[in-house]
């Protein structure tokens, strides 16, 4: 059985399945770090109390997740795939399964990304037509 | 309960205290707030405000609602201008950007009547790209510095008068209030109070997108620190400068720019600011 670990990219209820335990943990290495805000916790605390049944912790995220999918006897950890790189490390070291959000724009082959400008000539007829 | 009985003896485990998740029931956000500052005191201690702005879905559909492409398209960049607030909730997926351009094109009609909307979501998926490449360098200067001068002849720290808002200029303290207040800053004062810490005030750029992330509802990693390099010229090509004329333009005159005894460091052409601010080389 999974669980979903809820990360700071993914506050939707479109991530939230029937029957899956779903934890969000408040990071308290990133809030340390990055000097977050009181405004910016509550904004986050608001987003996590219209996502019913989810269960709200903070401290270490990977040692919360690990012990909340042992309570939970579950076998996957799913969460979705996100380039912060805080995220992706959290998620490596706990396996975590990647979902894949719908992309804005899907572009075959490698992209240049040296300057806005090459992405936009390619992503342009994706998105515009 | 924690804390309601201790059968042990002993002193609790300090883990022990951990053992119970934060609380959902709360009678209104007055108590939520309160007890968020019990709960994060050191984010409290950064900064105390609580912002207008709600979180969560229903406020972000809200917002989804009264999206108006072409009116966003043609006012934008005026502080008054219809931009659609969507930012935090973009940044902590509260709606989707795949989400977002589906509303967008059908609100619009058209995915070329909401051409500059979907170029600015554009904007956010490509600097999501940079930053899944990159990763941690997202806080080193990603190219040479094209200003004349090099990465240590910045200073690293932004300076007291400029974080308590007390320059006593009044484009700059109702910029910093603003931020500080609210979490949310139009994105041509973003642009514009970033040109000013980086090139007027001479501060490394990371040293601002650190104060921003702290206060910035939706502060986002990629989005934030790519445009403040992209300001100082470390990611792009030169270096983005404005003058008086653009800020009281942008801002309908409501800010000046005039500092304390009618100094005017934003006067000027763009050639005699250029002049004024970067190092030829």
């Amino acid at each position: 059985m999974p669980i979903t670990w809820l990360h700071d990219e993914m506050l939707s209820p479109a991530w939230l399945r029937e029957g899956v335990p779903t934890l969000f943990v408040f990071d308290e290495e990133w809030i340390a770090r990055e000097r977050l805000s009181l405004k910016r916790i509550v904004f986050l605390y608001e987003c996590l109390l219209e996502l019913p049944g989810v269960e709200i912790r903070k401290g270490d995220v990977v040692t919360e997740v690990r012990a909340f999918a042992e309570r939970h006897h579950a076998d996957t950890i799913q969460t979705a795939r996100c380039p912060l790189p805080r995220i992706k490390r959290q998620g490596e070291e706990l396996g975590a399964q990647w979902l894949d959000p719908e992309p804005f724009v899907e572009l075959p082959g490698r992209v240049d990304l040296k300057r806005f400008s090459r992405y936009w000539r390619k992503a342009e007829k994706h998105v515009i037509g | 309960m924690a804390g309601s009985t201790d059968t042990s003896g002993g002193a609790r485990r300090p883990d022990a205290l951990h053992s119970e998740p934060l609380r959902r029931d709360f009678a209104d956000r007055d108590e939520l707030v309160a007890y968020c500052r019990d709960v994060f005191p050191a984010a409290a201690e950064v900064d105390d405000h609580v912002s207008a702005t709600r979180g969560g879905p229903c406020a972000a559909e809200a917002r989804l609602a009264e999206v108006d492409p072409p009116r966003y398209g043609r006012t934008r960049n005026a502080l008054d201008g219809a931009v659609t607030g969507l930012s935090p909730y973009l940044r902590h997926g509260v709606v989707g950007l795949a989400e977002t351009r589906d509303l967008v094109i059908e609100t619009a009609g058209s995915p070329r009547a909401a051409y500059k909307l979907l170029q600015e979501l554009a904007w956010r998926d490509y600097y999501r790209r940079v930053l899944d490449d990159i990763g941690d360098d997202v806080w080193d200067d990603l190219e040479e510095w094209k200003t004349g001068y090099h990465a240590d002849h910045y200073a690293d720290e932004l300076p007291e008068d400029f974080l308590r808002g007390e320059t006593g200029n009044d484009f700059v303290d109702h910029t910093v209030h603003t931020l500080h207040e609210t979490g949310y800053l139009h994105n041509q004062l973003r642009m514009k109070i970033a040109a000013y810490v980086v090139h007027w005030r001479r501060v490394k750029w990371q040293a601002g997108a650190a104060w921003m992330l702290s206060h910035l509802l939706d502060g986002d990693l990629a989005s934030n620190n790519l445009s403040w390099q992209w300001v100082a010229s470390t990611f792009g090509p030169k270096p983005y400068l404005f003058n008086e004329e653009n800020l009281v333009k942008v801002t309908g005159g409501r800010l000046q720019g005039v500092g304390p005894g009618g100094q005017r460091p934003f006067a000027g052409s763009y050639d005699e600011l250029n002049e004024r601010l970067f190092e030829r080389r």
